[in-house]
């Protein structure tokens, strides 16, 4: 059983938005969706980078497709979330539930 | 499809991580240029040289911090071990499938590693093994230096009871010196080595005779003990049959019973590193079985003895070396003729071999053929580097899937890695087995020295080392570049499997090329190296000594041996001899000589012209000197130029005469007439100078290079010594004539051993023995370097033909002749060839011009030899090249152009 690590706001927004993304959780869409919810433009860098630590984290996994137009002949990923890593979102989202409740006033 | 620009890729390709990861990476910027660029496509490639110029910098920055943040985490020791027996097991598997590349890669590694292991073996039985003694740090040797050139020298008896009164420093002195000796047996008196010591000697050393007893302190005072010996293990095994009893029997040395107290311990051959002594003698013995030396033993100006002391605890060699010098001081105020300006040095014992200013030579000939050997080595790691290249590129396919499965390159590194060490370990151990049979080869033979030589030539831990080192070391070394190339495969292009020689780009700087390059031009250093040596030594050959060098024949012997130790009674003896021997059928003439030409021993003494004086702390000059007898002139076919040969009438009363040679004309007198003139031999210029009576035609006195040097005769009547040498002419067959002598010798005297008997021929070899074994070695490795260059390029260009068949293919289809094709190949295959014969060609000019000294009558840069071995090089290599491409003509287009 992993120790549940509490996630980051862009690792969260990352699996949020493969979640949503469903069968097309390809890096350009990725990106472009998050940088429409964000409303700025997200470095690719960084995307790739947490991708890469969500990987090591066991909370994404990712297959390579072939034969795929218009890459040069370079292979494409397609991430998908982990159950580990929707455990992680679940456990993330109980403990900011948890802290959201009592403060509603506040932020009204 | 639309090319990004291309560099900019290829650098964002160098830092993306590794797989497919890193090439999805790519592909998703691809993706993205090939959507911009539908609508602005200058825009679009800007933009893409931009991105990855930032991704680049944000990912090479990453890397650089993760690997300071996270040091890749180590792999446990049990999942090492577990990697390593994997890639073992599978290059052992992979080797066994192919048995023709794995006999050929054990071959070549065996031969390099084992000459290399050889060499080192001699090496290191000279140079390096360290004497059996016990404590050795505390050990030196103490030196008197000449006056000279302060090199160091022997000590004289009572200089080394005067150094000795230092209790302070010393726990205990020995005096040691070379000995010939006569052993009586029952064949008749023979010649062996021996060593006059100290009775503390053994104690000092700390070595324990392996039987029997060391000696007492009383033995070394004459008179006051019973003669003793003690025998060297080698000569108790080979002479006694290690039988125990032969303690306490007596044996007759010179003629004098001795008896036999003591065996050595069995590592220790005496003082002389590589010289094998059978017979230890104290002092006291000393005076009995040679009794002359007694009068050495009291003459400060006799040098001959090695000084050993052991150093107290703690005491530095500097303080010992300081003490010394002030004892050397006052032994020069006091004793100014044979003391004064004489300096000491003292060196550990560990870093002495055979003699400090021998050792200064020893050096450096033992670094020249490390080297040479190494090199081969070299050629040979580099043919197997080219081989495994080949063998890796037919695994492409492999190793491509390999890693787009994921796999590490550094795993993939260290499996292709763990092949040639496997490769080097079994080709180290085939070596050891080659050096094993070279080193016993080589003990066997035994070249043409004055004196028994005796090396340990066995496999010892510190070889065995060497061996296994050098064998990862290689293995490590020629698979580093195949292992590194090979885990970079084309991924794409094998995967996709397209053909190879689409694929090959044409670099000339290929690391097989450069390979091949190398190879030649290692070659041709060594065939350089091994073409001037031949010829030197075919010069040598032919160098006139200024003497007869063919008909005449040579035994030396000491008639003190046979007790003829007055003076009287040993030139009586030498005249009878030379008398009967001029008599016998066959010999023309017959003298006596001290020193013959050319030979392993020489003599000099200082020169003072007369009416010279010297400046003070000026030093006279040397000149190398000889005793020779009425006749030896005339017998060696040596022409007096000016003056007389010696007469019967320049006997030990008359007055003193020399003959000089025309180089010491010339030098000390110049255009004056020299015969007449006086000098005096030594220091002294008390006594009646020398007169010159006559000047001999210059002969080769050392070495067959040297110029002219200057050289005094002096009459044996006026000096006398019991050890002379009797050099015969003879108009027979000179073995024959040889025999004779030794015959009338034994008819004269059997208890008069021969220490030397050869014919002239014989004795002049040794003066050839460097220069043929250096000519023997060069050309051997020489030409085992050209074989292995050969084959590699063979190999070269067969797989680059090969690669290209589909291209010949197409150029045969297309209409090309055959001998265009050839050509085209063979012009290749030359091409790397000049290449690397140019490079050889620098690179052997370079290094012969220290090799000056060595070679006679051939200039470093011997422009015959330089361009002779470039043509062989060239035609061998237009020969390996030749083959695979009459082949490649020979190919039917539509089969090349079918294969793939």
């Amino acid at each position: 059983m992993p120790t549940t690590f509490f996630l980051g706001e862009f690792e969260q927004l990352v699996l949020l938005t493969l979640l949503q993304l469903g069968d097309g959780g390809y890096a350009l869409p990725l990106r472009r969706e998050l940088s429409r919810v964000a409303g700025r433009g997200v470095s690719r860098g960084a995307l790739y980078r947490t991708l890469e630590r969500l990987e090591q984290k066991k909370y994404v996994t990712w297959e390579t497709e072939q034969d795929v137009p218009k890459r040069g002949g370079h292979p494409r990923r397609r991430f998908s979330v982990t159950p580990e890593g929707i455990s992680a979102l679940r456990a993330s989202r109980a403990a900011l539930m948890e802290l959201w409740s009592g403060v509603e006033e506040v932020l009204k | 499809m639309i090319r990004p620009p291309g560099w900019s890729s290829a650098m964002l390709s160098r830092v993306l991580p590794h797989g497919p990861e890193g090439r999805s990476i790519l592909g998703d910027l691809h993706e993205e240029f090939e959507e911009r660029h539908v609508a602005h496509p200058r825009v679009a490639a800007w933009w893409y040289r931009w991105t990855a110029l930032r991704m680049a910098a944000g990912y090479a920055a990453h890397n650089l911090f993760r690997r300071r943040r996270e040091p890749r985490r180590p792999l446990s020791r049990g999942q090492t071990m577990e990697f390593l027996f994997q890639d073992i097991r599978y290059a052992t598997r992979r080797l066994r499938q192919s048995p023709s590349f794995a006999a050929i890669a054990i071959t070549i590694m065996g031969l390099g590693i084992g000459a290399n292991t050889a060499i080192f073996s001699i090496v290191n039985a000279v140079l390096f093994r360290p004497l059996p003694f016990e404590a050795p740090s505390e050990l030196v040797r103490i030196y008197t230096n000449s006056r000279n050139t302060d090199s160091p020298g022997a000590v004289s008896y009572p200089d080394f009871e005067d150094y000795s009164e230092l209790p302070v420093l010393f726990q205990a002195t020995a005096a040691t010196t070379a000995a010939i000796l006569s052993l009586n047996t029952e064949n008749g008196a023979e010649t062996v080595w021996g060593e006059y010591m100290s009775a503390s000697f053994f104690g000092l050393t700390g070595m324990r005779p392996s039987l029997g007893r060391a000696f007492l302190p009383e033995e070394d005072e004459p008179g006051l003990a019973e003669s003793v010996a003690m025998l060297s293990h080698e000569e108790w095994r080979q002479r006694y049959g290690a039988d125990p009893g032969v303690i306490g029997q007596t044996v007759r040395i010179n003629g004098r019973p001795v008896t036999i107290v003591g065996i050595g311990p069995a590592e220790f051959k005496g003082n002389m590193v590589g010289i094998s002594t059978g017979y230890w003698m104290p002092w006291g013995t000393v005076a009995v079985v040679e009794p002359a030396y007694r009068e050495h033993l009291k003459s400060r100006t006799r040098r001959g003895l090695t000084m050993h002391a052991r150093l107290h605890r703690g005491v530095s060699i500097d303080r010992v070396e300081a003490a010394i010098n002030a004892v050397a001081l006052n032994l020069a105020t006091e004793y100014p003729e044979s003391n004064s300006d004489r300096t000491v040095t003292v060196l550990p014992t560990n870093d002495v071999r055979l003699h400090p200013v021998i050792d200064s030579a020893l050096y450096p000939v033992a670094g020249l053929l490390m080297a040479v050997v190494g090199l081969v080595l070299l050629v040979a790691c580099t043919n197997l580097a080219n081989l495994l290249l080949l063998r890796a590129s037919s695994r492409t396919r492999e190793v491509a899937v390999r890693l787009a499965m994921g796999a590490s390159r550094r795993r993939l590194i260290s499996q292709l890695l763990t092949e040639s060490t496997l490769l080097g370990v079994a080709g180290g151990a085939a070596g050891v087995a080659v050096a094993y049979w070279t080193a016993k080869a080589l003990v066997s033979f035994r070249p043409p020295l004055p004196f028994p030589v005796s090396l340990d030539l066995g496999l010892d831990g510190t070889v065995l080392i060497f061996a296994a080192l050098l064998s990862v070391a290689t293995g490590i070394l020629f698979g580093l570049a195949p292992a590194l190339k090979a885990s970079r495969p084309d991924l794409v292009g094998t995967l996709k499997d397209e053909s190879a020689s689409l694929r090959v780009r044409h670099r000339r700087f290929s690391l097989r090329n450069s390979l091949v390059v190398s190879q030649v031009a290692v070659s041709m250093v060594l065939l350089i190296g091994a073409g001037l040596f031949v010829r030197s030594l075919g010069n040598a050959q032919n160098v006139n000594p200024g003497f007869e060098d063919e008909q005449a024949v040579i035994v030396s012997f000491d008639v003190a041996h046979g007790g003829y130790t007055d003076r009287d009674a040993g030139r009586a003896f030498f005249d009878r001899y030379v008398q009967r021997v001029t008599a016998l059928p066959g010999i023309e003439s017959a003298t006596i000589v001290s020193i013959v030409p050319l030979g392993a021993s020489m003599s000099t003494q200082e020169l003072l012209l007369e009416g010279q004086e010297l400046a003070p702390g000026e030093n006279p000059p040397t000149v190398d000197f000889n005793t020779v007898s009425p006749g030896y002139f005339a017998t060696m076919d040596v022409p007096i130029v000016r003056g007389r040969d010696f007469s019967p009438l320049d006997m030990e009363n008359a007055p003193s005469v020399a003959i000089v040679s025309e180089a010491m004309a010339q030098r000390f007198w110049g255009t004056r007439d020299v015969v007449g003139q006086r000098f005096y031999l030594g220091r002294n210029t008390e006594g009646p100078p020398t007169e010159v009576v006559g000047v001999a035609r210059d002969t080769k006195v050392r070495t067959l290079g040297e110029e002219p040097r200057p050289y005094v005769y002096v009459p044996f009547a006026q000096k006398y010594s019991s050890w002379m040498s009797v050099v015969a002419r003879t108009s027979t067959d000179p073995a024959a004539a040889l025999a004779l002598l030794e015959n009338e010798l034994r008819a004269m005297d059997p208890d008069i051993p021969l220490f030397t008997s050869s014919t002239m021929e014989e004795h002049l070899a040794l003066m050839l023995f460097l220069p043929r074994m250096g000519a023997a070695l060069l050309t051997a490795f020489g030409v085992l370097g050209m074989v292995l260059a050969s084959i590699g390029l063979y190999g070269v260009v067969a797989f680059s033909v090969a690669q290209r068949t589909r291209e010949v293919g197409i150029r045969v289809a297309l209409g090309a002749r055959q001998t265009h094709v050839t050509g085209m190949v063979l012009r290749e295959g030359m091409g790397l060839v000049s290449v690397g014969l140019v490079i050889g060609l620098l690179l052997a000019s370079l290094a012969a011009r220290p090799l000056s000294g060595l070679l006679i009558g051939v200039s470093p840069n011997d422009p015959i030899t330089f361009g002779g071995v470039g043509a062989l090089l060239a035609l061998v290599a237009a020969f390996a090249t030749y083959v695979p491409a009459r082949r490649a003509a020979r190919v039917d287009p539509m089969v090349a152009l079918r294969a793939e």
